[in-house]
């Protein structure tokens, strides 16, 4: 297994985790209505701990792993060309989503929500993808 | 995933050099997995690449690499 795809290993279940944490406290609050909802801070924290978290695992990758650190071929950079195809398409949708709620006046709780669950998605979505293309080869 | 029909003797043409992937890898300037890819027909090298390939193993890139015609196709089929 290289560098990159252990990178991708290591990012991957911290989007779920992270993520998922944030569902899990979101989804028992929406019975209540969604302008009791709190949910800046937690947006904000999770965004936070996702790019920190991210920077960590990779350093503690890089230290054990530092002959390779870093180390980006041809095939990683069509692979990384590749997957983000995926990435703009998924990304796509959740930006228009998003852009209609806001002409259309929507809460604010549902713009914030369609953008973040919509990038969270296109993220993990380009992560996937590029493991398929490392196990099953690109032609 | 597209499937290809390009073949390749990269692994025999390395062995009979007396080099390992990491040889190979390492004069290539790509990492022992991609080495690794290209032998088990999972990635189509670039050109350059491949033009590297067999300048370092010694012999042409259509002793490296074969794209089999039609024809040929058919008759394995």
């Amino acid at each position: 297994m290289n560098y990159q795809e252990k990178t991708i290993l290591i990012a991957l279940p911290l989007d779920f985790i992270i993520f998922g944490a944030y569902g899990i406290w979101l989804i028992p609050q929406l019975s209540e209505g969604i302008e009791n909802i709190d949910y800046r801070t937690p947006v904000i924290l999770a965004l936070v701990a996702s790019v920190l978290l991210t920077i960590i695992s990779q350093i503690l990758l890089a230290s054990f792993d530092h002959k390779q650190a870093n180390v980006e071929d041809v095939r990683d950079k069509e692979i990384r060309r590749r997957a983000n195809g995926y990435t703009l398409a998924f990304l796509a949708a959740p930006y228009l989503f998003g852009l209609i709620l806001a002409i259309a006046e929507a809460d604010y709780f549902y713009i914030v929500h369609v953008m973040l669950f919509g990038g969270v998605l296109a993220d993990i979505v380009t992560s996937l993808a590029q493991l398929r293309f490392y196990r099953r080869g690109i032609n | 995933m597209k499937p290809t029909r390009i073949t390749n003797e990269v692994k025999m043409h390395r062995q009979l050099a007396s080099m390992t992937q990491e040889d190979l890898a390492q004069r290539l300037g790509v990492t022992r997995q991609t080495v690794i890819a290209i032998e088990n027909g999972k990635y189509s090298p670039t050109l350059e690449t491949a033009f590297m390939m067999a300048s370092i193993l010694g012999v042409g890139v259509e002793d490296l690499f074969q794209y089999p015609s039609e024809e040929e196709v058919g008759k394995n089929d």
